[in-house]
Order: structure tokens, then sequence, then C-alpha cells
């Protein structure tokens, strides 16, 4: 178990190398940068000295391995150009923050009652319980959640005041984002529950354990779930790493300090430091959770096997 | 068991970040807060920084003091009390009042004095540095020919600023930015200075306390402001966010007092309510077309002529903004003015007349294509107009250019649609035909004329002549607000008309709601009053 962790951190670390040398070169291919961006047009000399200033002047791989040099020398991602003084790895490590908080209790939610959705959906399959979990299921999937968000919104700040419209700061603002990033994850989970509950219910240890007597509850616990739950474990993984980096969407409409908008405007700034930083923050995050995912099937499933070990 | 509590361990660690420590809320309720927001947050407050936006310099406009401000159109002493120009040694000298920092020092000249010097310094990579080209010497320390202590202007003393011009400059005090920087506060700061709520030192009527990047800007009065008996708000608060139903929603439950919206059936709930006030104001901001004049066919100037008249604005404004904007014949909106009187009521806009001479295009443009040695049948040229949007809006402008072209002229159009840094980087580099954007002019009504000279070329028409260099080059120096008005009509002439470097299509117009009991709102769009003013009836 260890030596398969270990190497699997290992093979982590290179996959982050080939999407970093990746994505550096291919930003760069993009036409403009960030002086570009900037509507002014600047005296030659006031150019040379800010291409100079974030070396910009230098070819593409002598950046590149300066960039590298800053991360083995100093544990630095550089600075935003855009933003001149924001260091990105400070931006990530604020900001992911408040869209994780989101985010996390997001999905969580999602996770927890789309588990317990998809349950009864199947087991009711047909009935009304079902056909109401399938609706709910097919309006999260198919709803954008801007809507959703504006629906809310006007509901619970302009008809029914008990909760903020935007900001930042107490647990009140974080209901209404939360509720609506939680729903798109609420239905794919019910779904895919719902399905995979259909397969095991069919099965013969089922019938078995039937037939031993088992009461209801405890086949649901201890065959049931056990056995369907693992589908939903695999998009959870990528589920987790996205909402760590935030939802330009939500964000934006509630005014939260997340990481969803430098995503978006580092490309359109063509602010290379934070374009680069922000997607090895997520591409870390995301094979951390498949990491995470990996092993939990090894827990729920114990005839799933990671390594060969004897 | 041991597995029971390894899957809780793991489940525990991807949801780590949320433990985190809540942020302390937002201040209780006062009658004397103004709740505002901005689009987007400012990218620094520093007011020399490249990156100095329109929301860095709303929030000085009350976070820090100018020398000048710009109230009803007319300019006024603020951090000075005094000032007086030579006209034989063309210089200002001005003489500070007695302000503070927020923390309790006072504004010295040598403040003034170290903001300017940052401006010209080519370090700096100030975007509107060519503004301060007026000054002595300003060219040559930003070209790196001289050093940064040789600037034409001087703090004699603690309270007289002098700067010396090196030509007669009549928008002098609207175009170069005066604010006063801290020397000793901005290099202990270095890179960060003003991008947090401590890294910046306030001097206005009020001070940055609480900044909270993307979500919103927390300012309270300044004790410590030479006027502070004047000020009557007690905070101000900026959030930020550009979702329409956010603020529709913020406006009725009382999150915001102030909105801008171009939707219909907001405006027509707002008009309905008593407690609102709706004003529309015209902005400088034009939208255009630029010609590639170094295109084969743009080169041409009656096929451009042909396709800027092609261009139906009436119906522009009507479909793509609800006549929310109004429809251009020339380079300047009503917004400008030169001491009081607007442009436009002395100037005719330019196409109008010119269309009136032209009933049918088409017939232009055939004559162009003719000239060019083309085939003159429109039907077989292609024309592709570029855009650095691609929003709804921009696909519906496109559209209707598209209908106006194939209308009027028969010819048939490409639209073209990038994000805007792949776009403005062809631009710059002449790889495109005709471009649609639209720019916004500046308080100093030469600003967009500025665009077109040789030696700036910052419009990226790649036709540039010297008898348009020399109209508007005698223009801004003149002093006579009669023969400016003249000299820039004529210089508008030669853009839209006879040179027809640029199509005009639309002035864009701000609608604006505002709650009645705020008082004191300065709708001008050139204003730099801040919300000094600004109080809450109760």
């Amino acid at each position: 178990m260890k030596k398969y962790v270990l190497k699997r951190i290992l093979y982590m670390l290179f996959v982050l190398l080939v999407v970093t040398t990746i994505t550096y070169f291919l930003m760069h291919c993009i036409p403009g940068d960030p002086l570009t961006a900037l509507v002014q047009k600047l005296p030659e000399q006031t150019k040379a000295n800010y291409y100079a200033k974030y070396g910009l002047d230098k070819p593409v791989w002598e950046q590149f391995l300066l960039f590298l040099k800053g991360i083995f020398t100093e544990g630095t991602l550089g600075e935003s150009i855009r933003y001149p003084g924001r260091q990105v790895l400070d931006v990530l490590k604020k900001y992911s923050v408040s869209s994780g908080q989101i985010g996390v209790t997001a999905v969580a939610i999602g996770f927890l009652l789309g588990i317990m959705l998809g349950v009864v959906s199947a087991l009711k399959r047909n009935k009304l319980p079902d056909k109401l979990i399938s609706l709910i299921a097919i309006l999260g999937v198919s709803i954008p959640v801007f809507v959703v968000a504006s629906v809310l919104q006007f509901v619970f700040t302009v008809k029914i005041p008990i909760l903020p419209t935007m900001g930042w700061g107490s647990p009140k603002h974080m209901v209404l984002p939360i509720l609506c990033m939680s729903l798109s994850p609420l239905a794919t989970y019910t779904r895919y529950m719902r399905s995979s509950v259909l397969d095991v219910v069919n099965q013969d240890y089922i019938t078995m354990a039937e037939a031993k007597g088992m009461s209801f509850g405890m086949i649901v616990r201890r065959h049931i779930l056990r056995n369907s739950i693992l589908p939903s474990l695999t998009i959870l993984g990528p589920n987790v790493a996205d909402v760590f980096c935030g939802s330009f969407i939500i964000e934006s409409i509630f005014s939260i300090p997340g990481l969803g908008g430098y995503y978006i405007t580092a490309v359109t700034d063509r602010d290379f430091p934070m374009i680069i930083g922000s997607t090895m923050f997520y591409t870390g995050i995301y094979i951390l959770a498949l990491l995470i995912v990996d092993i939990l099937y090894v827990v729920i499933d114990p005839r799933i096997r990671l390594s060969e070990t004897k | 068991m041991k597995k029971k509590f390894l899957a809780a361990a793991l489940c525990a660690a991807m949801a780590l970040s949320t433990v985190t420590g809540a942020v302390p809320a937002m201040a209780e309720e006062s009658a004397q807060v103004l709740k505002t927001y901005r689009t987007n947050e400012p990218a620094t407050l520093d007011r020399v920084a490249p990156t100095i936006d329109e929301s860095g310099k709303y929030i000085l406009h009350d976070a820090s003091e100018p020398m000048v401000r710009i109230e009803e159109g007319k300019t006024v002493e603020a951090g000075c009390e005094s000032y007086e120009y030579d006209e034989a040694t063309m210089t200002y000298t001005f003489h500070l009042r007695d302000n503070k920092w927020e923390d309790g020092e006072p504004v010295t000249a040598a403040d003034y004095l170290y903001s300017l010097q940052r401006m010209v310094d080519p370090n700096t990579a100030y975007g509107y540095v060519s503004d301060l080209y007026c000054i002595e010497n300003a060219e040559a320390i930003n070209a790196g020919e001289m050093e940064v202590s040789e600037l034409g202007a001087t703090a004699p003393d603690d309270k007289t600023l002098v700067v010396k011009l090196n030509d007669v400059t009549p928008a002098f005090l609207q175009v170069v930015p005066l604010y006063p920087q801290r020397q000793a506060f901005v290099e202990e700061c270095g890179d960060a200075y003003g991008i947090d709520a401590d890294k910046f030192l306030s001097c206005g009527p009020f001070r940055v306390t609480e900044w909270e990047h993307n979500s919103y800007i927390k300012m309270v009065k300044n004790e410590n402001y030479w006027d502070a008996a004047n000020v009557k708000l007690e905070e101000i608060n900026v959030a930020f966010t550009n979702d329409s139903n956010t603020l529709y929603s913020s406006m009725l439950n009382g999150t915001l007092d102030y909105m801008e919206t171009s939707s219909p059936e907001y405006i027509e709930q707002f008009e309905s309510m008593d407690d609102m006030v709706v004003q529309d104001h015209v902005t400088p901001t034009l939208g255009f077309m630029v010609f590639n004049c170094e295109d084969p066919v743009m080169s041409n100037v009656k096929v451009r002529q042909a396709i800027s008249l092609a261009i139906n604005r009436e119906l522009f404004v009507e479909v793509i903004y609800n006549n929310l904007s109004y429809p251009a014949y020339g380079l300047l909106s009503s917004a400008n003015s030169l001491n009081g009187v607007s442009f436009r009521d002395k100037v005719e806009e330019p196409l109008k007349a010119f269309a009136e001479e032209h009933p049918d295009p088409k017939e232009l443009l055939v004559e162009g294509l003719t000239e060019l040695g083309m085939d003159p049948d429109p039907s077989k040229l292609e024309i592709t107009v570029s855009s650095g949007s691609t929003t709804a809006s921009s696909n519906n402008a496109m559209a209707v250019f598209q209908q106006c072209l194939q209308e009027t002229l028969g010819v048939t159009m490409v639209p073209d649609q990038t994000e805007w840094a792949s776009f403005w980087n062809d631009c710059k580099a002449g790889d495109f035909q005709i471009g649609y954007l639209a720019w916004s002019g500046e308080v100093d009504i030469s600003f967009l004329f500025n665009l077109f000279l040789s030696d700036s070329a910052q419009m990226p028409c790649f036709y540039y002549t010297p008898e348009f260099d020399e109209i508007v080059n005698k223009a801004n120096k003149s002093t006579d607000d009669e023969e400016r008005f003249s000299l820039y009509g004529e210089a508008e002439k030669l853009v839209i008309v006879d040179q027809c470097q640029l199509a005009p299509v639309y002035y864009s117009v701000n609608r604006s709601v505002l709650r009645s009991k705020v008082k004191g709102w300065d709708y001008n769009v050139f204003s730099t009053a801040g919300r000094k003013g600004v109080y809450i009836e109760e």
C-alpha cells in the first residue's frame, strides 16, 4: 500500500511537469501578450523595460527554465503581470479557501443527498417517489446554474428578504451559493446511484442475503450501498477538484472572492504567470483527488487490489 | 475498523479547506452609508501603474486628493488652495492646503512631485505617459535620455509645487493626473503598492479600510481630511459584480443605492417607483469601425466611405441597444465640451451632410472598385469585419452589419470574432480589414483626435496625414475656444468623411437608477468630484 502510494505520487509529479510544460508553451503560442491586452500603445523604451521586468524579452525556453528554477529554488510561481504585486501563490492560497468552502460544502451536500435519493429512487422504482426524484434530477442537470441562482436570489433576497444578495463574510452569505452549486452534483449523483442500485438489487447475493433473513436496512447498508457507490465515487474526485477552482458564474453573481474569476481573466489578460499557476494548481488538486478516490475504492470494495503484493 | 478510520480521514482531508475561520462580517447599518458598485474590481489603486483602470480611478476620487477636481464641468481647487499660471514662462504654481494623510502626516508638495516623477519614469510603464510630454524634459526622461530628477517640476517648499511646461497646453489640468503619493510608503510596499487596503495610503475625503478582492471595497470617512467638516457620508461600500439580476435584486432590497442598466423591463419598473430616479446621460464612448487603410481593398477612400454610409445607424441602436445609445455621425458625442459649451452644439456631425450628398453609397463603392482596378460588381466582393468580443450583443451587431452591407451595397460580409487580446494584437499588427470596437473619450476634447496623430498612431488605421496633424496640433495649443471648436470640427470631418479612417456607429449612453434619498450625485461622466458631496436625506 505504502509503496503504491509512493509510486503514484511520483507519477503525479511527472504528470504535473508534463501538463505544466505543455501549458507553458501553448500559452506562449496564442497571439498577444500582457502588454497587447492593455489598450494603450506604450513608447518603445517603456515597452522594453516592461518586457525586461517580467523576463518576456527572453526566448520562451529560457523563460520556462527560469520559471522552473523559481519553483525549485524559491518556491514561487512568480508575480501576476496584470495585478503587479500579487504573488500567484498567494492568490491561489487565499482565494481557493473561499472557493473551496463553498464548493466542498456544495459537493458534500450534493453527494450525500444524491446517494440517498438515488437509493430511494431505485428501490421505489416506477412509484411516485422515484418519479419525483427523477424530476428533480432532470431539472438539476438541465437548468443552467445562473438561472437557478437568479431565481433563488430573487426569491430569498427580494420576495422573502432573509438572505443577503451578495458579498462575503458571514455564513449567511454562503447559503445561496452553496444551494446553487449543490444542485448539479445532487442531480448527477442521484442518476448514477439510481442506475447502479438497480443493477445491484438484481444480483444473486441480494437474494441470498434476503434468504438468510437479513433485515432490509442491513441489506441496503452492507450490500447495496457498498456495491453501488463505486461509479459515484469515480466522479467525486474530479468534482472536488473542480470546486476548489471556483465557479466563475456563481462567484460573479454573488460577489464571492474566489478563484473562478482569476481563471477566466488570466487568459483574457494574457497574464502568463497566473495562467500557468492556476493550471498547475488545478492539475495538482485533480490528480490528488484521483489518488484519494483510488484509495477509497479499496476501502469500500476489498476485492479491488491496488498493487500486486502478495 | 481501521479501514473505516482511514476512509474518514481521507474524506476529512478532502474537506480540509472548509474548516478555515470565517471572515469578520460587514459593518452595521448607519444612516449615512452609500452602497454602490463597480462591474470589476480595480487592478490597482496606484494611480501611475500601467494597469490603472476606471474602477481604480473611481476609488481614488474618494480616497485620494488630486490637486484639482472637475466638478460639474469646472476645474476647482482640491489639494491646492490656489494656483496660478504664468503665460510668459508657461509655469503652473500650486499652493497646497493643510491636508493630512490618514495616518496624520501632512501631505506635502514632495508627495505630488513624487507621483509625477514616477509617471514619467520609463520603469513605471505608465500607459498614458505621452499626456505628460507637455512637461519640460518629460519625453527625454521617458526615453531614458535624462534622469527623473531633471523633470521640469519642483517642490521649493512643503506647500508649493511648480510645474514648467514646454509648450502651451490648455488641457494640462484635465489630462495630467496630479495625485500625491508618499515616497517612503510607496518604496516600502514595492510592487505591492496599491493592491490591498493596507498597501495604500488615503488622503481624500474617505479612507479605504477593507478590500476583499473580487467582492467589495469599504471606505469610511477620513477625519484627517482638510474638508472633513463638509463630508457627510460616514461610509461607502463598493461591491464588485457585473450580473444584471444581482444588481436588480440589490436595488429592490436595498443592498445597493445605485445601478446602471440597459434593460427596458427593469427601467419600466424603476420608473414606476417613487423612491427611484432614472436618468440617461450620454457618455464620451464611441462605437465604430476602423478601416485598415493598408488593406488592398480598404486603401480606397470611396470604398471606405461607401461602407460607412451603408450602415443603418438608427436600425443598429434600435436592435442592439433598445435605443439606449444614439446613432453616431461624428467622432465626439455631446458629452464633450469646452468650458461648459458642448462640442456638438457648435459643430454639425460631418457624416450627416455627406450622407445627403450620396443617397446611394453603392455608386461610391463601384467607383472605388473601378479605381482599384477590381471587378466593379459588388456581389463579387467579400469583406471581413473583425471584433474583439464574442458576446451575444457582439454577434447581433455583426448580424446587423451583415444585413446593412448586403442590402445597401450587395457585398458579402464575413464576421471574424475572437477574444480581445487576439483581436487587438491583430489590429496593432495590421492583420485585419475592418475592426469593430469602442473607445472611450476623455474629458480633454482632444483625446480622440490625438489617437490619429502620426507620431502617436494609437488608432490602427495605418493612414496618418500631415494635414490632419497640423490642424489638431494647432487646435491643441489654441487658447481660443471658438478657434478650437472650428479646428476640431475640421479634423473630425477629415477622419470621418474626407479620409474616412473610421466609420462611427453609436454613442454610448448610461442609464442609471439612483435611490431618491441619495442627494448631491454628480452625473457628469467626467466628474472627478467623487462622493465627497453626496449625502443621504433622512
